[in-house]
């Protein structure tokens, strides 16, 4: 499909690409050439899906823009207001006239998505008179002030390197220009051609930001590539009549139902949803008021969803009449929500187990199930001491004072130390439970704990804890309790939630290994003392396990571990107490990646 | 990357990771058949043990080139450039913080469960901007003391592995994580300059 761009352009298979891409659905999707972003929105044209109007500045621009000495050539300029003045045309807006404003966001997008580039610039193309039409055009000078004082923000963060706070709901452009100065000693522009151009410029810098460069060295990619440019025009639900906006999730995130579910919002622009300012009306609304609209958005979620294989989270809005997508992505949903999901993806086919296993988050299964304290057990315990609740969960043991200690005996301690030091890591890992006497929620020993996932309280302060060595005890993470003696615990089994005995079943077809309460001669890889995540963590694992026909330990629940499994062709496994289901995921997943990897 | 410093090393394998040459060359950005050199004469000298362990005559060693270094260091200067590590260093708990935990109903904090994409994406963005502005200051410290320009290089790699898709380097203990690196740059200062990690946290 030959290339057609503002003006006549040579298609891009004849060699030379267009300066400047006017994305339609004719456009041909080559991220290599529009970016991964720009290559999106041409997907989803493709699909016809309506987004708003937008043109590309291609990847060989950066290119050109640094061979240039950081200058954008004139002819590119050109182009770029020819691609601008067709959007104008298509929108019945233009850049900077207040009777009939066009306002344009501005975004990077490399070939492959790739951190340090430039984030999304939006409202570009206001200044004092736009938001002066702006608040005509709307009725709503809030908006119009907000919108403009947003735009100052967010320009002097990214395209200026400010560090200001948020703008606030009374914040004026006037007040975010006067902190961006301050902070940069540089003007946030008011031409809005000027804007433009310093955000194009902005994008293309990007690619030589230090966070960019250490990443392409760290990952061996190429300083040769660059980014390309999307510039794309935004939509508005509160300028004029039959207009509005809203979220739209192709099921209900909560509860997993197969039903649609979302928000509309007449008269309402994009923030005021999120914001949760104004009270939004169901999308049921939506099919009342606009009937149209409502079967489109919904026939369009149906589309997306079986085209991506997931639920989704549509943000749409409506402009006199017109529907706009503006974004799509996979929906952020409760744990019962992606048990239930991914059921029902599998039951209608649109996706097979082994993208439903893949997809679950182990550690969120592991916290459905981890134990806590029975109805009752804490009463009439006796309180050692109270502190931090710093990571929830419940474990007991026996008290140690030293990592050491801990160390010895994996599994079975609860470390206790007045701080912890980076020499205490190698106790905390081996420890069931964490206390100590000073720090708060977001010391060290807080945030080591809950990366390990172990139980701890913290900040119990000064009092004097020989007398507990050596003694049982039992820590309440979730409640900052530390309780004399060993208290019973309950768990929830997996067949009491919805959903996970089946994925289950699904994990133990596809792992290759049988998951056992116990084996004769299990290899406890715990005892070889071996790092899983260490740079030679998978070798000195898969030297270890050398003719084990079965292995345990700790290890193997974790991604490393479970994958040095999955090489070693081990065919059983004894997960360590408690944690069967989510050393079956694990392996299972384990087995997908290796699966993958040898179809190369 | 400067060559490889034995304390650097002892420090490092102190620290509980860096026990084979190939993982403390990963790290430091050091050639590995130098490190596998360093860690040999170390061993020969009895400082590490058989299983490449730092030994109570390594801690004593430690404890003697970090007297040595400190008499050549500009103390005055560290000191100030300590209390700008300071002030981000709370800002740095916060981002880890919150990429662990987030508020639920109400203002209790809940596990964060990740299961939110935008709130993800502005921790890691935090993170990324404070190694940003914390880059200068890392910068001058390195002139001071040369051989954390280990940290520099971990600092980058853990930067590039979040940036890479893998989340564990923000806060994960089994790792050169952000967290890690800055946790361990938080204890040699401290070292260097002789201040007590209890005295402190406990005034703090």
């Amino acid at each position: 499909m030959s290339v057609t761009g503002p003006g006549a352009h040579a298609s891009v298979g004849a060699g030379a690409v267009p300066r400047v891409i006017a994305l339609t659905a004719l456009t041909a999707d080559e991220p290599q050439v529009l970016g991964n972003k720009g290559a999106g929105i041409v997907r989803m044209l493709g699909l016809g899906i309506p987004v708003p109007p937008a043109f590309a500045l291609p990847i060989d621009e950066c290119r050109r823009y640094r061979a240039a000495g950081g200058e954008l050539e004139d002819e590119t300029w050109d182009e770029v207001l020819r691609a601008l003045a067709q959007i104008e045309q298509e929108t019945g807006r233009r850049l900077g006239d207040p009777e009939a404003p066009l306002l344009v966001s501005v975004r990077s997008g490399a070939a492959v998505s790739m951190p340090g580039m430039m984030d999304t610039v939006l409202n570009l193309g206001i200044n004092d008179a736009v938001e002066a039409g702006l608040a005509a055009l709307s009725g709503d000078t809030d908006f119009a002030r907000s919108t403009h004082a947003r735009f100052c923000h967010g320009f002097g963060q990214i395209v200026l390197g400010a560090d200001v706070d948020e703008p606030g709901p009374a914040s004026t452009a006037d007040e975010l220009r006067a902190l961006v100065l301050e902070d940069t000693g540089r003007e946030v522009p008011t031409g809005p051609l000027e804007q433009l151009r310093a955000a194009i410029h902005a994008v293309f810098e990007s690619w030589t930001s230090r966070r960019a460069k250490a990443y392409r060295r760290h990952w061996g990619i190429s300083d040769d590539g660059g980014t390309a440019v999307i510039v794309q025009s935004m939509v508005f639900g509160n300028l004029g009549g039959d207009s509005g906006t809203g979220v739209y999730f192709t099921r209900n995130p909560l509860s997993g139902d197969p039903e649609p579910y979302g928000e509309w919002l007449p008269g309402g622009q994009g923030e005021d949803v999120v914001s949760g300012v104004h009270d939004c009306l169901p999308l049921s609304a939506l099919a009342t008021s606009h009937p149209d609209a409502h079967a489109e958005l919904l026939r369009l979620g149906v589309l997306l969803e079986r085209e991506n294989g997931d639920v989704q989270d549509i943000e749409y809005t409506i402009e006199q009449g017109r529907l706009f997508l503006l974004q799509t992505r996979s929906a952020k949903r409760s744990p019962i929500a992606a048990l239930r999901i991914a059921g029902d993806l599998v039951a209608e086919g649109l996706i097979d187990h082994a993208r439903a296993v893949a997809r679950v988050d182990v550690d969120q299964i592991a916290t459905m199930l981890a134990p806590r304290l029975a109805d009752g057990a804490a009463a009439g315990a006796q309180i050692l001491a109270q502190g931090v609740a710093a990571c929830p969960g419940v474990a007991a043991g026996r008290v140690v004072l030293d990592s050491q200690a801990a160390c010895d005996d994996p599994g079975a301690t609860v470390l206790v130390r007045p701080t912890t030091s980076p020499e205490d890591v190698s106790g905390m890992i081996a420890a069931a439970a964490i206390v100590t006497h000073h720090g708060g929620a977001t010391s060290h020993a807080a945030v080591v704990s809950r990366a390990l996932g172990r139980p701890s309280v913290v900040g119990i302060g000064d009092q004097p804890n020989d007398a507990w060595v050596g003694r049982d005890v039992t820590v309440d993470g979730s409640a900052g309790t530390i309780y004399a003696g060993i208290l019973p615990t309950v768990r929830v089994e997996p067949g009491e939630v919805p959903g996970l005995s089946e994925l289950l079943s699904w994990a133990a077809a596809i792992a290759p290994v049988n998951v056992v309460e116990r084996a004769e001669g299990a290899l406890d890889l715990d005892g070889a003392g071996i790092d899983a995540e260490s740079a030679s963590g998978m070798e000195d694992l898969a030297a270890a396990m050398r003719g084990a026909t079965a292995v345990t330990g700790s290890v193997v629940v974790t991604e490393a571990g479970a994958r040095a499994v999955i090489a070693a062709g081990i065919p059983t496994v004894v997960p360590p107490a408690g944690q069967r289901e989510g050393t079956l995921l694990r392996l299972a997943q384990a087995a997908i990646v290796a699966a993958q990897d040898a179809a190369g | 990357m400067s060559a490889p410093s034995r304390l650097q090393a002892l420090q490092l394998i102190a620290f509980g990771r860096h026990t084979s040459a190939a993982a403390l060359a990963q790290a430091t950005d050091w050639p590995e058949a130098q490190a596998t050199d360093l860690l040999a004469e170390l061993a020969g000298e009895g400082l590490l043990d058989e299983s490449g362990r730092i030994t109570d005559a390594g801690r004593a060693a430690v404890t003697g080139l970090l007297t040595a270094e400190r008499a050549q260091t500009d103390l005055a200067a560290l000191g100030a450039l300590y209390e700008r590590f300071q002030r981000t260093n709370d800002k740095l708990k916060h981002v880890v913080t919150a990429w662990q935990l987030r508020e639920g109903e109400g203002d209790e904090l809940i596990p964060n469960d990740h299961s939110d994409p935008d709130y993800d994406d502005e921790v890691r963005e935090r993170l990324a901007r404070l190694d940003a502005s914390f880059g200068p200051v890392l910068d001058e410290m390195i002139e001071l003391v040369p051989r954390w320009d280990v940290h520099r290089h971990r600092f980058d790699t853990a930067l590039a592995q979040i940036d890479g898709g893998d989340d564990r380097y923000i806060a994960s203990p089994l790792l050169d994580s952000y967290h890690t690196v800055w946790f361990e740059l938080h204890e040699e200062l401290m070292q260097v300059q002789a201040i007590d990690r209890l005295a402190e946290e406990t005034h703090a």
